[in-house]
């Protein structure tokens, strides 16, 4: 039951064009800025939006084909959604919620609601909230009717869009462990649309990367990270990345600067350098490291132990030092300041 | 400030006195047998059953029209829109001589109609149904089309992505979510069907105990016999104004 | 804000002015009276306000500012006679009832016993108007029992059923078929028939007794017999 599309879609000001291929055996996170067209994605695989230019296959079925003009309502589709905002049913209870999908596919109303309770004794929701009007339901709450309504119509696509955004951060970690372990339960293909990496890192096991409507990476989750191709993804799991041309021993960046790195690479390459392996100095450094320039303290955040620094400069770049360091070097905003990294400290790959 | 409350106080004046004078003139001592003899029962029962009908017949009709409103962009719309809510601002008596050639003998489509059963519509139970809705249904329209606009329509894009069908979806999530604004519009068309009188008596003319609606009766009976007039007055003054207080400001779908 | 108060209440005393500089005469007539006033020469200006009987009496008795008062039925001025409202009341028309029905009678209607044939739909003007209650006079000498369609709130309104087709007869005024009503008329015999007569009376309250009582006097007149009877009334 594989899900294969290729997905164009024209929305305002969002183009959006790109082919995806998700299995059964594994929960694919997408991933990617806001506007990137995620959400358009979602609503195209869940019938809600016709496809401008593709095709969408579940199994064997075509859900729908722009060629031809075939499209499968989402009815018919079995797909289900559990959405950001919940959406759940005002006027019905948790229960009636969850029994909703039951009830539409035939089901008889003692028979869905018993298979409702069950459902949402699945995702832990206690019996006396059963029967509570949605109004009257936490985030938390509310988005476990919400998941137990998705999971209940047992469909073969389930999509989670945004499935914790709403939750306030207390919540969030105990509901992360239910999405995880009801996901790792439910048969089917899983797709979780999010912009929080603790949730891709934590539901998924490949990450889909799109940015302006389009896939920039894919892969498992280790990879992605370990090797971003994109600046939103490096900025995700907090990385310096630059993106050049490899010459000889060299990174030739856009602008004219460049960085020594020490592996030899040609043509179009990566480098990612951790941002604790950038030094900041007062002075220009007579250190032995190759790459040194001077910048700008554009910015400073002191994140528990640890202080993040912005410096503007050719490239811009981000430290991270410890706050002593960071008082030490009486950095301020707006400081001129020195930034030294090690080619060693450069991981350079192709791209 | 003194300027404002003294003009708003000349405008509830103007809405209160009428009915203060109207209670005034109200034979209180007799108001039981008033009520209770036979026109008076005659032209209650045959208002209640008129109006229901006309209720009936503006749920079936207008309900659909206003989800073609709200839902599904058509060239002229807005036209039609107007034309739906015509009714609403125009004289009853315009309202019902556009009826008599629509629907009389002669009319437009009477004529042709005239031996369908059912038909000739003019004189009967059913034109005075036909006449209250034709005035009536605009509010239930207008009301029911506000709340369609209003609603979030991902709430029925939820329940499609759950297997429910379009009728299901209208069934058991639009309906429930809109069901202040209908009941409100509803109300108001219940009220309005009640109180007709322009149009129903130049369509389905005026006969005891077969078209002799309230306000008819009221009308024709002012010259002779005020007593009872006020009387039956007092009636739709009380239905009137219960559903008003039932509504409690909740007015053509607005929150 | 206080420019437009202003000048609205200069619209008022103007509209008042207006009104009060020429001697006018307001007279409140029967409706059925409509068309034979308007061909009236009265000498002075007339306004003249059409209604139902009862109507009439109900705002003379309510003081609605009027001169003379003319109503088609003798019940109807006797209220005012006894609530000393007018002066003494002087006949100037009668009329006759008759038998309203299509051009070219496709009913074949002849005689008022032919308004009892099942199935025909007959309008009569309702109980509280003059009209009705002479029909059902009328109908009750002859002995003859109908079913309405409709009972009409005024004589005008009965007109309109027949001539629309609505209804296929109606019993109204013989005035109502001598004009260009769009009906036909079919006699009924004096011995069944009922006549109304037409009292005329000068309002107490009005603002201009003298000239209302020469209004009344002229419809009395050779002049007001001739332009009431050109439209089918009877003499006094």
């Amino acid at each position: 039951m594989t899900l294969v599309a290729e997905v164009g879609v024209r929305l305002g000001a969002l183009d959006l064009d790109l082919a995806l291929e998700a299995s059964p055996d594994e929960v694919v996170a997408v991933v990617g800025p806001n506007g990137a067209g995620k959400s358009t994605l979602l609503r195209a695989l869940a019938g809600l939006v016709r496809l401008g230019r593709g095709r969408i296959v579940l199994g064997d079925r075509v859900l729908a084909d722009a060629r031809t003009g075939a499209h499968v309502a989402p009815e018919g589709r079995r797909v289900a959604v559990v959405f950001q905002d919940t959406l759940l049913f005002p006027h019905l209870s948790a229960l009636d919620n969850v029994a909703y999908g039951l009830r539409a596919r035939g089901a008889g109303r003692a028979d869905a609601r018993r298979r409702g309770g069950d459902w949402l004794g699945r995702v832990g929701l206690a019996v006396d909230h059963h029967h509570s009007r949605p109004g009257r339901l936490s985030g938390g709450q509310a988005q476990r009717v919400a998941l137990a309504r998705a999971l209940a119509t047992e469909p073969e696509l389930l999509l989670l869009d945004e499935p914790l955004s709403a939750v306030d951060a207390a919540a969030k970690g105990h509901l992360r462990r239910v999405l995880r372990e009801r996901l790792a339960v439910t048969p089917g293909v899983r797709l979780v649309v999010t912009h929080d990496p603790v949730d891709a890192m934590t539901l998924a096991d490949r990450l889909v990367v799109v940015e302006d409507g389009r896939v920039t990476q894919e892969g498992p989750i280790a990879e992605v990270t370990t090797r971003p191709r994109s600046a939103w993804v490096a900025r995700l799991v907090g990385l310096n990345l630059f993106r050049g041309r490899g010459e000889g021993g060299r990174l030739v960046l856009p602008g004219g600067s460049a960085l020594t790195v020490a592996t030899t690479v040609e043509g179009p390459a990566f480098a990612l350098v951790h941002p604790r392996a950038v030094t900041l100095h007062r002075r220009p450094p007579e250190s032995s490291a190759r790459n040194a320039w001077a910048g700008r303290a554009a910015g400073l955040h002191f994140e528990g132990d640890r202080a993040r620094v912005e410096v503007d400069g050719t490239p811009p770049i981000v430290a991270e030092v410890t706050p002593a360091a960071a008082t030490e070097l009486r950095l301020a905003e707006g400081g001129r300041v020195w930034v030294s990294v090690k080619a060693t400290e450069i991981d350079v790959y192709p791209g | 400030m003194k300027r404002t409350a003294l003009l708003a106080g000349a405008g509830m004046a103007l809405m209160v006195l009428p009915l203060a004078g109207l209670l005034q003139r109200a034979p209180w001592s007799t108001l039981g047998t008033e009520l209770a003899s036979r026109e008076a029962r005659d032209a209650l029962g045959l208002s209640l059953v008129s109006s229901l009908g006309a209720l009936a017949v503006s749920v079936v009709l207008g309900v659909p029209l206003a989800w073609i409103l709200a839902r599904v962009p058509f060239p002229g719309r807005a036209l039609v829109r107007a034309l739906v809510m015509l009714p609403m601002v125009l004289p009853p008596v315009v309202g019902g001589v556009a009826l008599l050639s629509a629907f009389g003998r002669r009319g437009l489509l009477g004529s042709w109609l005239g031996s369908l059963p059912g038909f000739p519509l003019p004189f009967t139970l059913r034109g005075v149904v036909l006449a209250q809705a034709f005035v009536a249904m605009p509010f239930l329209v207008v009301a029911t089309e506000a709340g369609l606009r209003q609603l979030d329509r991902r709430h029925e894009e939820a329940a499609a992505t759950l297997g429910a069908r379009p009728w299901r979806r209208f069934r058991t999530v639009t309906v429930p979510l809109i069901a202040p604004s209908l009941a409100a519009g509803a109300a108001l068309c219940w009220a309005r069907a009640l109180g007709e009188f322009g149009a129903t008596i130049t369509f389905a003319g005026n006969l005891p105990g077969r078209t002799r609606t309230l306000p008819t009766a009221i009308y024709a009976g002012l010259q002779t016999r005020p007593e009872g007039a006020v009387a039956l007055s007092l009636v739709l003054l009380a239905v009137c104004l219960a559903v008003l207080v039932a509504l409690r400001g909740r007015w053509l779908g607005t929150t | 804000m206080r420019r437009i108060v202003a000048s609205f209440v200069a619209a008022l005393v103007v509209a008042g002015c207006t009104t009060a500089s020429e001697p006018t005469l307001t007279v409140l007539a029967a409706a059925s009276l409509a068309e034979a006033f308007a061909d009236l020469d009265p000498g002075e200006q007339v306004r003249y306000s059409f209604a139902g009987s009862q109507q009439l009496v109900a705002q003379v008795e309510a003081g609605v500012p009027a001169d003379v008062v003319a109503t088609a039925d003798e019940a109807a001025m006797d209220r005012l006679v006894r609530a000393n409202l007018v002066e003494t009341p002087v006949v100037f028309a009668r009329n006759k009832l008759a038998i309203a029905v299509r051009p070219g009678n496709p009913g074949r209607i002849r005689v008022l016993a032919d308004l009892a044939r099942p199935g025909l739909r007959l309008a009569l003007a309702d109980g509280t108007v003059p009209v009705g209650r002479f029909a059902q006079q009328a109908l009750q000498k002859g002995s003859v029992r109908v079913r309405p369609v409709s009972l009409e709130l005024d004589v005008k309104a009965v007109v309109s059923r027949v001539a629309s087709g609505e209804a296929e007869a109606g019993i109204v005024y013989a005035t109502d078929v001598t004009r260009a009503s769009g009906v036909e008329g079919v006699a009924i015999p004096d011995d069944l028939n009922v006549v109304a007569t037409y009292p005329a009376a000068v309002v107490r309250a009005g603002a201009n007794r003298p000239l209302a009582r020469r209004f009344v006097f002229r419809l009395t007149g050779d002049r007001g017999r001739a332009a009431l009877a050109a439209h089918g009334f009877l003499a006094p």
